[in-house]
């Protein structure tokens, strides 16, 4: 338990360390928050519009929409306001550097995952909140539903990047096909889940588990239901479980690029 | 008799041709061997065309309507087709602008005989071909099995088509340098960019058409050149109309006369702005 808190208070001490450093260049940070907080209204300007002319398709109206993009954005936001560094995972396992965070005396994923801050990601962070404002579930169980399904929804985000980002191990530099992969998971889950069936549906709760990033979160907080909270912790723990046991299995083929990299 | 060859002075006329087009047929050879990374734009429009299909079925259904907005299920799907293919494969070139203002890259090329936005337009040209190719082959095979061929296709209007589609490369190409040369000025230029993207994604027809926006939004969106870009030319496949054609073409025309002039000045006053240190 020790342990486990003292990990805890390095990543928060590196989240701190990232957000230091990010300010250190405010106008640029601000310009990318508010650029990626624009960005995603204008995407959910889409959705105002299919609605005004639709009213409803396969079980969601708008107001679903509302909550599908306040737990997404908030989620996306958590995950990569503080993991900043899972996008780069193929990258830098691509160019052999991983050595700097194989040789310091904390556990390398935590480190690797932990060490940059996405100032977009921060538009996404204020997004979610609004997002979630125009929703009117302002009842204390649902808000706390909500922020505890952004969290798993985070985690989910995190893990399935970097998992992809791991190919890099297997098959040379994956940047390419970690980034499509990523794309894939968001774009699924940003559309209502009753628009696809069969294998596709399973494919969308397994594989590219976008479902529990959207649909899943949804649902616990429209519904309340305890098991899907279940489920969606599950979810989110299988996603890590999967993340280490990819990261440890591909660091065994690991090659060094011997670049001497400094951290700053 | 023979004629004696004079070699093409620089700055006549067929030497400026000949020059951007040998850097267009570099850029379409090099293409060539990197047609594999088309494959990944192509996946994309797999993926979009997939989930579209999957809406618009249920839109189609939950309304009970053969014709939404003046399109069919098989004209709505191969409306999406085109645009994606056009939003996939345009020409990039902000990011590679931002990236020459930023490291400084750009101020060895200003003193080589060549036009610097109007090398990135012909090199961007060259590589466009073969990636449309690719992808077009993709959203093709996915369109044809969720609705089939397009009903409405008619051959003799492709070129016309494709020229339109050619002037919404260029409105583009003009955006995405005028975005990329904004590093002149700001030190980072992908808010703009998503913005940009997002946009089109909107009001230029990307995630609906525009004949299905509300009336107000629909005005604005028309008065606008990102309409241009994706709606013009996938609407034009889909349902051609001569009147409509002509409009379009002349409307290109003229926004693309606007927004080249805005990139000359933007990179007349930014080119101003380099300072050159040592070598």
């Amino acid at each position: 338990m020790a342990r486990v808190l003292n990990e805890i208070g390095f990543v928060l001490h590196m989240i701190k360390l990232n957000l230091a450093g990010i300010m250190e260049y405010r106008a640029s940070f601000v310009m990318q928050a508010v650029g990626m907080f624009i960005n995603n209204g204008i995407y959910f300007v889409f959705w105002l519009l299919f609605f005004d002319r639709f009213q409803e398709i396969r079980g969601y109206e708008i107001e679903q929409i509302y909550l599908l993009f306040a737990i997404i954005t908030l989620g996306w936001g958590l995950a990569f306001t503080t993991a900043g560094n899972a996008p780069q995972v193929a990258g830098l396992i691509a160019q052999g550097r991983l050595d700097y965070y194989l040789t310091l005396p904390r556990p390398v994923i935590l480190h690797l995952l932990f060490s940059r801050m996405d100032a977009f990601s921060m538009g996404d962070l204020t997004f979610g909140v609004v997002a979630y404002l125009l929703t009117g579930r302002y009842d204390p169980l649902s808000i706390a539903l909500f922020l505890l399904c952004t969290v798993f929804a985070a985690v989910i985000f995190i893990c399935f990047r970097a998992t992809a980002g791991c190919l890099s191990f297997f098959v040379g530099n994956a940047t390419q096909w970690a980034g499509h992969l990523s794309q894939m998971m968001v774009t699924f889950s940003l559309y209502p889940m009753g628009l696809f069936q069969g294998t596709m549906r399973l494919v969308l709760y397994t594989l590219i588990p976008a479902g529990f990033v959207g649909a899943v979160p949804v649902e616990i907080v429209e519904t309340h239901n305890p098991a899907l909270v279940g489920a969606l912790a599950g979810a989110a723990l299988v996603s890590a479980a999967v993340l280490v046991l990819v990261f440890r299995l591909g660091l065994r083929r690991y090659e060094s690029g011997s670049a001497i990299n400094v951290n700053i | 008799m023979s004629a004696i060859s004079v070699p093409q002075q620089r700055g006549q006329p067929r030497a400026q041709i000949g020059k951007y087009a040998a850097i267009m047929r570099i850029n379409m050879q090099n293409s060539v061997a990197y047609a594999w990374d088309a494959a990944g734009q192509g996946i994309f429009i797999v993926l979009f065309i997939f989930i579209f299909s999957q809406l618009w079925r249920a839109t189609f259904a939950a309304q009970d309507a053969t014709v939404i907005g003046g399109l069919t299920l098989n004209q709505t799907l191969w409306y999406f087709v085109w645009a994606e293919l056009i939003e996939l494969t345009k020409i990039r070139v902000s990011f590679t602008i931002q990236d020459e203002v930023k490291d400084g890259s750009l101020a060895y090329t200003l003193g080589r005989p060549y036009n610097y936005v109007l090398y990135h337009l012909f090199s961007g040209l060259g590589a466009v071909g073969i990636r449309m190719i690719v992808v077009l082959v993709f959203g093709a095979a996915i369109a044809l099995t969720q609705v089939g061929p397009l009903h409405t296709f008619r051959l003799e209007t492709l070129p016309a088509v494709l020229l339109i589609t050619l002037f919404a490369f260029l409105l583009d190409f003009c955006f995405s340098a005028g975005i990329g040369l904004l590093a002149f000025f700001f030190e980072d230029t992908s808010a703009f960019r998503l913005i940009y993207q997002k946009i089109n994604f909107v009001l230029g027809g990307l995630l609906l058409p525009v004949d299905l926006l509300p009336d107000a939004v629909q005005s604005v969106a028309r008065v606008l050149p990102f309409n241009l870009i994706l709606y013009g030319p996938s609407k034009l496949l889909v349902a051609w109309d001569s009147a409509q054609f002509a409009q379009i073409l002349a409307l290109q025309i003229v926004w693309l006369a606007v927004l080249a002039s805005g990139v000359a000045l933007l990179f007349r006053f930014g080119a101003r702005r380099v300072s050159i240190n040592g070598g």
